[in-house]
């Protein structure tokens, strides 16, 4: 039994190398083109949820306080009678509440520490900053990084009910900015205590 | 049929290269879906806790309604805590402990609790929120002025003898001198003739208000008696003193003192079924005394001493429809709020106070010395109307559950 049959030409290969190559490329590419948009959904997913996270600290604890207990000025209002700032210092009771601290003698709140969100525009974090008006020892955290812009503002017609808006955006290891344009996030607190 | 046969021995490395795509688009997926999951579990996660603390805020307002409105819920929260049942909304639910505070019946502490999408803390993303609240209970219509008259009558009223009625302000001390005057009003809600009757020497220095639409033929006068000031009616919207009841607190007490006997009572609110004072006894207040009598009035002897002689630290309501009667030689100062009543006054001790009456006669030579001071006085509060309920402190207990830096 002769064998009659016969193996690939070296053509062949090659042409078979090619046209693999060709198909390897362009599923790579395609898998290289969605990890990238992966990353931006994943970082704009990020940035979303920090921004919300943030939002909901400094709204919690705002809730806490009283409009007569916000300390900084919020500069002339606008024509809209809406005043703003970047940073916002007010007073907190006793920050982690128990059943037999909450109030002091008269069933006030016990006003004890001094709070102050800003931004840190080296490193686009929100800074927490607290101080402890009684041993006047201070605590700093960040509450969010990426942060492009942080402002409060209040009518002066309800001093009470504080807006903050968030700005977010994050660089990439590839140089491109998520999103093209800072994403921007609001959430409205009221100063719940009289 | 041969080259069929030879095509299926062949190897190659397409079907190779389908599978090594298929896995990379799997595992590609699965990445990408379990990210989406872990972003979605977040996000549900956080709009739980929202609403969680929306429904814990729902819990403290809804509290506070219930003790604006509840008058029994406001009285029963006063001495023991009430848990309420769990209110279910459509994606969140709450609920409430209401507490008394010690030594504080105007305060209340609200411990709320939101939960979400509802109170089973097994339940898919399940976030609980805690809200407490300490409020004050404050009135929230202040009571009418309980004396706006020197003497009020319902039904008619008469004096005769000697008598005079005038006024004084016990502010600016003991009736006398300059501090005597005409600002006082004598007032009968009636219509009818002669409900409003001097007869003798009797005098009213002062105004006199008879009922709405009353004729001047409601006051009749003869022998010397006299008024001095202006005759008019009562306003069309004037309603009768309302019975009042025992307030919850006041101290049980008997209040039958007889020969030599005296009787001291502190500063307080008490409640008696009557008061009976004969002989040389008394009764001896100290500070503000408020006695609620269910029965009959007699006081006589050497009667009740009030402290520093100022009216308004006496007031007897009579809670009932018994007589009340003041006679003797002694004085009495205080107030009687007696509406449903028939009071009589007699003797030579004069009366300075004021007085609410169903019908009031007035014999002998004791005059009626009204105090303007008790204008001031407010009358009990009706427990069951609306109360003004606000927050006093207000906390979130979950704050700063995610830390405070270092």
């Amino acid at each position: 039994m002769k064998n009659t049959r016969k193996g690939f030409t070296f053509i062949e290969l090659i042409i078979a190398a090619a046209i693999s190559s060709l198909v390897l490329v362009g599923v790579f590419g395609i898998l290289l083109t969605s990890n990238k948009q992966l990353d931006v959904i994943h970082a704009k997913m990020s940035l979303e949820e920090s921004s919300r996270e943030a939002l909901f600290k400094m709204a919690q604890e705002i809730r806490q306080t009283s409009n007569n207990k916000i300390t900084n000025n919020f500069g002339t209002p606008d024509v809209n009678a809406v005043q703003q700032t970047n940073t916002l210092i007010f007073i907190v009771p006793v920050p982690v509440p128990n059943a037999a601290s909450l109030v002091d003698v008269n069933f006030d709140p016990l006003w004890a520490d001094s709070i102050q969100y800003s931004l840190d525009e080296a490193t686009n974090q929100i800074l927490r900053t607290s101080t402890n008006l009684a041993t006047n020892v201070t605590q700093q955290a960040v509450l969010a990084d990426d942060v492009t812009a942080l402002a409060f503002s209040r009518k002066t017609a309800a001093p009470e009910l504080i807006t903050i808006t968030v700005s977010t955006q994050r660089t990439l290891s590839d140089g491109r900015n998520v999103p093209e344009t800072p994403m921007q996030m609001t959430a409205q607190a009221e100063a719940r205590n009289p | 049929m041969k080259i069929l046969k030879s095509t299926t021995h062949e190897k190659g490395f397409v079907l190779l290269v389908v599978y090594m795509v298929a896995v990379f688009m799997c595992l590609f997926s699965i990445a990408f879906f379990a990210r989406h999951q872990v972003a979605i579990q977040a996000t549900e996660r956080y709009q739980n806790r929202v609403l969680a603390f929306n429904a814990a805020e729902a819990g403290i307002d809804y509290a506070l309604r219930e003790l604006s409105t509840n008058a029994t819920r406001r009285t029963a929260t006063a001495t023991t805590a009430y848990t309420s049942p769990t209110v279910t909304l459509a994606h969140h639910a709450f609920w409430y402990v209401a507490s008394p505070v010690a030594g504080r019946s105007d305060l209340r502490r609200i411990d709320s609790t939101g939960c979400a999408p509802n109170c089973t803390n097994t339940s898919r993303a399940y976030q609980a929120s805690n809200v407490v609240v300490y409020c004050r209970i404050t009135s929230g219509t202040p009571p009418p002025s309980l004396f706006t008259y020197g003497v009020y009558a319902k039904d008619s009223l008469s004096m005769s003898g000697n008598a005079v009625f005038d006024s004084y302000n016990s502010n600016y001390g003991a009736y006398g001198g300059s501090n005597k005057n005409a600002n006082g009003t004598v007032a009968v809600n009636s219509t009818g003739i002669g409900k409003l009757g001097l007869s003798g020497n009797a005098k009213i220095n002062g105004n006199v208000l008879v009922g709405y639409g009353g004729e001047s033929t409601v006051v009749s006068t003869s022998g010397n008696a006299k008024i001095t000031g202006t005759r008019s009616n009562l306003t069309q919207d004037w309603t009768n003193p309302a019975t009042v009841t025992v307030p919850t607190g006041a101290t049980p007490v008997s209040l039958n003192v007889s020969g030599n006997n005296t009787l001291t009572l502190s500063a307080g609110t008490y409640s008696a079924s009557s008061i009976s004072i004969s002989g040389n006894a008394k009764i001896v207040t100290s500070g503000e005394v408020t006695i609620y009598v269910s029965g009959a009035i007699n006081i006589s002897g050497n009667g009740i001493l009030v402290t520093n002689n100022h009216p308004a630290n006496l007031i007897l309501y009579s809670t009932g429809s018994s007589n009340v009667s003041i006679s003797g030689n002694g004085s009495f100062y205080g107030g009687i709020y007696a509406p449903n009543s028939a009071v009589t006054t007699s003797g030579n001790g004069d009366f300075f106070g004021a007085m609410i009456s169903k019908t009031y006669t007035q014999t002998g030579n004791g005059s009626i010395h009204y105090d303007v001071a008790m204008n001031t006085i407010q009358g009990p509060a009706d427990p069951n109307q609306t109360q003004i309920v606000r927050v006093k402190a207000w906390q979130e207990m979950s704050t700063l559950a995610w830390g405070t830096g270092s």
